[in-house]
């Protein structure tokens, strides 16, 4: 029996009631701070979890971009080949069949008429039509030729506008040859275009 | 790497002197880690003023924390040797002690704190236990509470100096079952103590064994102070000192220091005499020498020649490790029971 402690019982229960007050204060203590670290690592293994998600989700969306990017790229560029190609065969099918024309001047002619050339090209819109109006396209025809008189080139210009194939028939200059006692004349004429597209 | 636990600081306070002393373990190891000791004011100085001086040393010598564990000095504690009823009883046996040691000591036994503990020798009657209870007054025990609470210091235990010493020593016992016998020489009030495991089994006084009939002498035939007694001893024993004795004041102490230890043979062989026929032919295997001064390992060897007992000095390098600071302090001895008393042996017993 070596520890014979003559304190007297009060205060020897009062000193183990310290202890164990400073004993689960410092429990306390360890505690509140080992959970306070704990959470604070959750906390920052949580958001640097997010921080990472967010970072892969973000390469990603750029890989996503710069894949999409590409092909859209490749799409325009496949997009203008196709264009190119629309245009080049739109240009080879819508072109008309100006034969058909000729020959339509061939017979309307007559014999008192020499078509000396015939020149046609994509009418201009005019400037100060209406929109609809600006839209509408259509050809101009310029026929130069030579008649024995002056009634072979009004019979001529009446026969154009008779056809119907034109929409306005102008005889724009009608003179005497002197050298050739023929008359010399232009007629100018309008085929207009009413198709949607535009196209004759 | 351990960090240190640092045990009470234990004080002993004689009439003449404070010694405080405080350990700290790493682990198993225990080692010395400070060390103290003033004369008092004088031997009857207020406990307040002693007190408030201790608290001073303790803050300027490096001592760990504010928990005390007090030695009782002999006029403070109330032992004795009776008979009643064994501890597994159930009996109210700390009571039933109180009311002995009241009649004994004419006190109130309500205002004692009493510890019991039994001593395995056979009991003179059927159902009883011999037992050795110690006592201490409320009084008593709550002046020292309230002197060192004054001076900042929290006492957490006070005890009989017999018990803190026993536990000091309890590293250098014998094995178990075998009994040694602890030979304390003091200034005065020198006893012997036998322990057996962890029980002290005898406690009597040492007639002829105080010091200062050893220092009285020694001073009478050197013609040094007596105050000096114990530097003398301690130059004569090889130890560090500045007395330059010349060779016919050795031999006057020497033959001084002889007498002493062999006027306590006869002593000695009456303790272990009575411990054989107490404990049924058990002898005691070892004899420990402990001293307030310097003169424990020649009366060890003087007695363990004498008796033909495993006789050795106990002193503080036997129960912890001594840093070179503190051993020209710790070798002039005295230091053992406070030592002793700030044992931790258990948790709470740690700063």
């Amino acid at each position: 029996m070596l520890t014979a402690n003559l304190l007297p019982m009060a205060r020897r229960r009062a000193s183990a009631r310290e202890d164990r007050a400073v004993l689960w204060m410092f429990v306390t203590v360890t505690l509140a701070l080992t959970l306070a670290a704990a959470t604070a690592t959750i906390h920052m293994t949580a958001r640097s979890t997010t921080a990472e998600a967010t970072a892969r989700e973000l390469t990603t969306v750029q890989t996503e971009l710069e894949r999409l990017g590409t092909l859209v790229q490749e799409s325009r560029s496949r997009a203008q080949k196709s264009e190119s190609l629309l245009a080049a065969a739109r240009a080879i099918a819508d072109h008309p069949d100006w034969s058909l024309l000729l020959n339509l001047m061939g017979k309307l002619r007559g014999d008192q008429v020499d078509l000396a050339r015939i020149a046609l090209g994509y009418k201009k819109p005019d400037a100060n039509a209406k929109p609809a109006a600006k839209a509408q396209r259509g050809y101009w025809v310029r026929i130069t030729g030579q008649a024995v008189d002056q009634a072979g080139v009004a019979r001529f210009a009446v026969r154009l506008e008779e056809s119907g194939l034109f929409d306005k028939v102008t005889l724009t200059e009608s003179k005497k040859n002197p050298t050739a006692a023929l008359v010399d004349f232009q007629i100018d004429a309008v085929i207009e275009d009413q198709s949607p597209g535009g196209v004759p | 790497m351990i960090s240190p636990r640092y045990g009470m600081t234990g004080i002993e306070i004689s009439p003449r002197s404070v010694r405080l002393a405080q350990l700290r373990f790493e682990g198993a190891k225990a080692m010395l880690h400070a060390l103290a000791e003033f004369d008092r004011l004088d031997e009857n100085s207020p406990l307040e003023a002693e007190a408030a001086r201790i608290a001073g040393v303790m803050r300027r010598r490096g001592f760990a924390g504010v928990r005390l564990a007090v030695c009782l000095g002999p006029e403070q504690v109330m032992a004795t040797e009776m008979e009643l009823p064994p501890l597994s009883s159930g009996a109210p046996v700390r009571q039933l002690a109180a009311a002995e040691l009241g009649r004994a000591y004419k006190t109130d036994p309500n205002a004692l704190e009493v510890a019991v503990w039994e001593i395995p020798v056979p009991a003179r009657q059927a159902g009883a236990a011999t037992c050795m209870a110690a006592a201490c007054s409320y009084e008593t025990s709550n002046t020292i509470i309230a002197a060192f609470d004054q001076a900042g210091l929290d006492v957490r235990r006070v005890e009989p100096r017999e018990t803190a010493l026993a536990r000091a020593c309890l590293p250098r016992l014998a094995g178990e079952g075998a009994i040694t016998l602890v030979v304390s020489l003091r200034l005065r009030g020198s006893r012997v103590l036998g322990v057996q495991k962890n029980t002290i089994v005898l406690d009597r006084a040492l007639e002829g064994g105080d010091l200062h009939r050893l220092y009285r002498e020694a001073a009478e035939v050197s013609g040094v102070e007596s105050g000096d007694v114990a530097s003398v001893l301690s130059e004569l024993l090889g130890h560090a000192g500045v007395l330059q004795l010349d060779e016919a004041t050795r031999a006057a102490v020497r033959a001084s220091l002889d007498r002493f230890g062999s006027g306590l043979i006869e002593e000695i062989q009456t303790a272990c005499a009575y411990v054989g026929r107490r404990f049924g032919g058990r002898e005691v295997a070892r004899m420990l020498i402990t001293s307030d001064g310097p003169e424990a390992e020649p009366i060890a060897d003087l007695l363990g020649a004498v008796t033909s007992l495993d006789a050795s000095a106990c002193a503080l390098a036997d129960i912890a490790e001594v840093p070179s600071t503190l051993r020209p302090m710790a070798v002039r001895g005295g230091f053992l029971a406070a030592a002793g008393a700030g044992f931790a042996r258990r948790k709470g017993d740690m700063c």
